[in-house]
């Protein structure tokens, strides 16, 4: 297994004094990473760390052995395709269109996509199963197509990392498991690897290959999944009471009513 | 049915080129038109066996009008397509920077008090209108869109209360309904000179929007396409550019003519959708023939000539509302 993702020492500040402290954080090749936290934990401030976007105080962050701070936003591009929480689309461009722009990082300035990159595009629809919708505007497909098809868009940039900024926000519960297979199947046949920020305890349990906690800012635990979503954590993390309830291989996580109703 | 809108709106321009050197207040037969301009294109040096006066008409005037008022068509709708992309934001027309009152600023100063050739002048502080516009709507090094459609408004408002300034202070008369016409628009004064001046400042800012085509759609995900590998910032200064180049040489040889630059773009985007890489050029031929035709109406509709901004606005405005209400917004969401 090769080391994917690196990150050391990670220091980044907002000016409203919210601050994301990272020690240390890796990802290997097929393996999918949950980052699973409470809202404004810095889970997606970590993405975006990691994307190049925000830039870090402190702390070296390397993709496929590379140093992000060091790179341009077309190198970046080449190495990571992320996934962005919500789009919000002007133009009903068709579907295979907007798959396509996923390949703006090859593509000249002057220049327009050419075959090799319909074909690249096409492959990505395909992956994820969204092939049909390939004529259909964008404008009018499903809230789930629609998160795949985005999806697609990072994989037509031939990325090694795949970085998801909760990509089952505003899903349904069918569409919420579709989405999470179709990376995981992906990261898993292709070699790549996934960063996949997530609320939902038991899905972060059930898709990934080791969940990172955070809390305010920090990494609270890292590991497997039956060693970091203990009920003692996300108590102590989220302040509900929780049991984890096994069922077959498979551990779901529920609140413990009672207490959170007399609290 | 999409491919032959396509084709329709791409030869466009073609009648439109005919029709309009047929159409004129002195009369030349079509047949004589089209006989003239073949003769002339096979060997230019022929002795004329047709009245002098035809030539001089349709060489030295009606086709440098044509010619003008299709490059000045094609100059404000490709800008007015490339901004509503970039910005993303249906209300955006080529003028939105500041660029039409501050040209108008810059031909009133011309006209009334400085010895310079009004040209030039509204050139010159069309361009410094988009500079004002751009270094106040600059925010910790990074330009927005909404604080570029504000600083717009304020530079628009800005020069457009020193036209007045200058319209108030003015003692002559004539002077001022110089400024009066020169800001309704028009192209009574084409030549094949304002043609020469013209045609490469707005080759120079229509040709890199048309090879951009396809990076316009990428940059009309907004700052999402950073994602995808492009240098976001420097590409949308290149678009704000280009289209102004374009757009304060279309407006300093005709003066202001509306409308065209905002609903072009989205005529066409109503008829064949989003893709800049048919939008683009389609914008060029179909505001190109449009303009012409406004043109057309405006020397011809009566005996004297009707500003063409005023005509663009008259033709522009309804034609947009039965858009509208037709396609319920169309490409807009």
């Amino acid at each position: 297994m090769r080391k994917l993702v690196e990150v050391r020492d990670l220091l980044f500040r907002y000016d409203g004094g919210f601050e994301l402290s990272v020690d240390s954080l890796d990802a290997e090749e097929g393996e999918v990473v949950a980052l699973l936290g409470p809202n404004g934990s810095g889970k997606t401030t970590l993405l975006l760390c990691i994307a190049g976007i925000l830039r870090p105080a402190r702390g070296i962050v390397r993709v496929a052995g590379r140093e992000i701070s060091k790179l341009s936003r077309r190198e970046i591009a080449e190495l990571i395709g992320l996934v962005p929480q919500e789009h919000h689309p002007t133009f009903p461009y068709a579907v295979l269109d907007f798959v396509v722009m996923g390949r703006a990082a090859y593509v000249g300035l002057f220049a327009s996509p050419g075959e090799g990159d319909y074909k690249a595009a096409e492959r990505a629809l395909e992956a994820v199963g969204m092939s049909h919708l390939a004529n259909r505007p964008y404008t009018q497909v499903s809230g789930g197509e629609r998160r795949l098809v985005l999806v697609a868009r990072a994989l037509a940039q031939e990325p090694r990392l795949l970085l998801l900024d909760e990509p089952t926000a505003y899903l349904d519960f069918k569409n919420q498991i579709k989405v999470l297979s179709v990376v995981k199947k992906l990261v898993e046949r292709e070699g790549l690897a996934a960063l996949v920020t997530l609320h939902d305890p038991t899905l972060a349990a059930s898709f990934s290959n080791r969940v990172v906690l955070m809390d305010s800012g920090r990494v609270v635990a890292s590991g497997p999944p039956e060693e970091v979503v203990t009920a003692d954590r996300l108590e102590e993390v989220y302040g509900v009471p929780v049991r984890i309830v096994r069922i077959g291989g498979a551990s779901a996580i529920v609140p413990v009513m009672e207490e959170v109703v007399g609290a | 049915m999409r491919r032959v809108a396509c084709a329709c709106l791409a030869l466009l321009p073609v009648p439109a080129f005919f029709a309009s050197l047929f159409l004129g207040a002195y009369h030349i037969p079509p047949a004589e038109v089209l006989r003239i301009l073949l003769v002339k294109l096979v060997s230019p040096a022929t002795h004329s066996p047709w009245p002098e006066a035809y030539e001089v008409v349709l060489f030295k005037i009606r086709l440098p009008r044509v010619l003008l008022a299709m490059l000045i068509g094609a100059a404000l709708s490709v800008s007015g397509t490339a901004l509503q992309a970039i910005f993303r934001n249906p209300l955006v027309s080529p003028y939105i920077r500041g660029i039409s009152s501050g040209a108008a600023f810059g031909a009133a100063l011309a006209i009334c008090f400085l010895p310079l050739a009004v040209e030039p002048s509204a050139f010159v502080f069309a361009l410094v209108a988009v500079a004002l516009t751009c270094s106040l709507a600059r925010i910790r090094g990074e330009i927005s869109t909404v604080s570029l459609i504000l600083a717009g408004i304020v530079v628009t408002a800005l020069f457009s209360a020193l036209v007045s300034l200058l319209k108030f202070l003015t003692t002559d008369p004539h002077q001022l309904a110089s400024v009066v016409f020169w800001m309704m628009g028009s192209l009574s004064l084409a030549s094949w000179d304002s043609i020469v001046r013209c045609a490469p400042l707005v080759a120079a800012g229509v040709a890199p929007l048309c090879l951009m085509r396809w990076r316009l759609n990428v940059l009309s995900l907004g700052e999402e396409a950073k994602l995808l590998g492009i240098n976001v910032d420097r590409d949308r200064l290149l678009v704000v550019a280009s289209s102004s180049l374009a757009t304060a040489a279309a407006v300093s040889v005709a003066g202001i003519i509306g409308w065209v630059g905002l609903i072009v773009p989205h005529i066409i985007r109503m008829a064949v959708g989003p893709d800049n890489r048919i939008l683009v050029p389609l914008s060029a031929t179909t505001g190109a023939a449009f303009l012409l035709l406004a043109d057309d109406l405006a020397r011809s509709l009566t005996t004297y000539e009707i500003p063409l901004g005023i005509l663009t606005t008259l033709c522009g405005a309804p034609f947009f509302v039965y858009l509208l209400r037709r396609t319920g917004g169309g490409s807009w969401r």
